[in-house]
């Protein structure tokens, strides 16, 4: 490691000792600057946006956001340590994918091993090695396996909404976004609505068509359209398109 | 469901029984050379009457004799008695013409009196063998209610201390202390001997499942100074138990998750110091305590109701109906109130290990 070489980190923890730990057992690494700490998910995006840090101390079970959600809305791409207490489901995927976790309490020979592996990385990168890996892909390999989310959650401009999926009626794609209905507004979320599917219960959510995704239990009833194509009528009254194939899926979900 | 169709063995008892008592007619209406007339009409008789007697079952289940409108019943219970008396009377009449279809000669005699008479004796034979299975009917339910009332407090136990002992908790509190022990030793100091002694009163609180409010109380008090120190001032306690209300008998480990529920999905999740209240009071030979804390409506997916769940079922097991359980939500306010009977007398479980 070179002298000037300089890593900023974020801590992100909601329990006050909890990041006085990871900031004291950091001063033995000269090399590591820790520019902030956030008690919060959201207090975490803002000050990554603010102070573009290179290393992310991130507590996975936290108040409003999870350290996962955090995750989805993180810009840049920082180097993401987590930190857990227990989440037995968590760290196997962080153990199946290689990726950096700390247990609390959190040991200082633990502490070493991850700093070292964090300082090979980095000195690697910074000598134009592969780029770390972006933020929302790691929340999805950091995600549990077989389980499917309950929430979503979006920026709508320096706010963090947090849209829980039992409330959503239907998802549209829109180019790069996809168009989240709910409570009888609409958010923006940067995804793909083909990625996204992937993540949400099948049985709860269904594509009728190339570009629109519903929820099963707010399809009041189908109707035809025009000559030869049909539109589905939500419980709330909006109306959205159903292709053939959609309807074919639709079916073979309520049978 | 009647509880004889339920048994084939006891089914064919019963039926087995009428027939026997079959001689009890045959005797009565039986004349020198027409006995074959007589045993077909006797022993049809019986089964009919045995058979038509199984419905009165749902009646008498209807009608208790040890309830409150026992005159009633009663009057009830006989009117169904002559009615039946009625009916076995003309069932031998019925038997008989369907003997004369073969024999038109068939004769029985009539001693009116006697066969009305053997009819009443049947007839409150049938139904007092139907209080007879209800009777014992209900000592199995209690039976099985009692053992299944055994089974949910022991879960409720391991529950309880799951819940408790939860790991997220202690291993959190753990952390919480290794880095008290670099910042200031003397916290640290406090909170090792904190979280020792709520280990230590949760264990033993396994084994004694009635408390003092004073000593539950004491628990959770525990338990929210450890939480002090891991959110450092973000929980404001404010405490009113009424000191009646702190002698009074609980169930132990029934109101510490109802506290680390309210810290856990309630306080934790609100970015901001908050307030929880705690209050006791005695009322009408009732104890009333309540749960109340801010919480942030966003954060409500992630929420779950085991440890309410778990309480619920506890106190149907030791109050049965006469405990209340009041959860009230809010725009950002929740709060819970347990409604007790002070004597708890009643208590299905527990009672006499209770010093």
């Amino acid at each position: 490691m070179t002298e000037e070489m300089s890593v900023r980190a974020l801590v992100v923890d909601d329990e006050a000792p909890a990041r006085r730990l990871i900031r004291e057992f950091l001063k033995e690494y000269s090399w590591v600057k820790v520019v902030g700490e956030a008690a919060s998910g959201s207090e975490a995006i803002r000050l990554a946006e603010e102070l573009e840090p290179d290393l992310l101390f991130l507590d996975i079970q936290m108040p409003k956001l999870t350290g996962l959600e955090v995750l989805e809305l993180l810009p840049g791409s920082p180097r993401i340590v987590f930190v857990t207490a227990f989440d037995e489901y968590a760290v196997r995927a962080f153990e199946e994918n290689a990726l950096d976790y700390l247990l609390k309490p959190v040991s200082k020979e633990r502490f070493a091993r991850t700093m070292a592996r964090v300082e090979a990385e980095v000195s690697r990168e910074s000598a134009g090695g592969a780029a770390a890996v972006l933020p929302r892909e790691l929340s999805q390999k950091a995600r549990p396996p077989g389980t499917y989310r309950t929430r979503l959650v979006v920026r709508d401009g320096a706010e963090v909404v947090v849209i829980v999926l039992s409330e959503v009626d239907y998802l549209q794609a829109q180019d790069d976004y996809v168009e989240i209905h709910y409570r009888g507004q609409s958010q923006l979320l940067r995804r793909a609505l083909r990625d996204l599917e992937g993540e949400l219960d099948p049985s709860e959510f269904v594509r009728v068509h190339r570009s629109y995704v519903a929820k099963v239990s707010r399809i009041a009833r189908i109707e035809p359209w025009s000559q030869n194509s049909k539109r589905l009528i939500l419980t709330g009254g909006q109306q959205i398109p159903l292709s053939r194939a959609g309807e074919a899926r639709l079916r073979s979900r309520l049978t | 469901m009647h509880p004889l169709l339920r048994a084939r063995g006891a089914f064919l008892l019963y039926i087995l029984l009428w027939a026997g008592l079959a001689i009890v007619p045959y005797s009565l209406i039986a004349l020198p050379g027409e006995e074959g007339t007589a045993l077909f009409v006797s022993l049809g008789t019986m089964a009919a009457f045995g058979l038509t007697a199984l419905p009165s079952y749902a009646l008498c289940a209807s009608l208790p004799l040890d309830g409150g409108r026992r005159f009633r019943s009663g009057l009830v219970v006989l009117l169904a008695a002559l009615s039946m008396m009625l009916g076995y009377r003309w069932l031998i009449e019925f038997f008989l013409a369907l003997v004369r279809v073969f024999e038109p000669e068939a004769l029985v005699e009539r001693r009116e009196l006697a066969l009305y008479g053997t009819g009443a004796l049947f007839s409150l034979l049938a139904l007092g063998l139907n209080y007879l299975l209800l009777a014992l009917e209900a000592r199995r339910r209690s039976d099985e209610r009692e053992t299944e009332a055994r089974l949910l407090a022991s879960k409720a136990k391991l529950d309880a201390l799951r819940a408790q002992v939860h790991p997220h908790f202690l291993f959190n509190s753990l952390n919480t202390i290794s880095s008290l022990i670099g910042s200031s030793p003397e916290r640290a100091r406090d909170a090792c001997v904190l979280l020792a002694d709520f280990l230590r009163s949760t264990l033993r609180a396994q084994d004694v499942p009635w408390v003092r409010l004073s000593d539950e109380w004491s628990l959770c008090e525990n338990y929210l100074r450890i939480e002090a120190h891991r959110f450092e001032g973000r929980i404001e306690t404010h405490v009113d138990v009424e000191p009646v209300a702190l002698a009074a008998w609980v169930p132990s480990l029934l109101l510490q998750p109802l506290v680390e529920n309210a810290v856990r999905h309630g306080l934790a999740p609100l970015d901001r110091p908050s307030p929880l209240f705690i209050e006791g009071r005695v009322r009408q030979g009732r104890l009333m305590i309540r749960i109340e804390n801010d919480f942030d409506p966003e954060a409500r997916a992630s929420t779950g109701g085991l440890g309410l769940r778990n309480v619920r079922a506890r106190l149907g097991a030791h109050y049965g109906d006469e405990a209340i359980l009041r959860v009230c939500e809010g725009d950002s306010r929740y709060s819970v109130t347990l409604d007790l009977p002070m004597d708890a007398e009643r208590t299905l479980l527990g009672r006499r290990e209770m010093p």
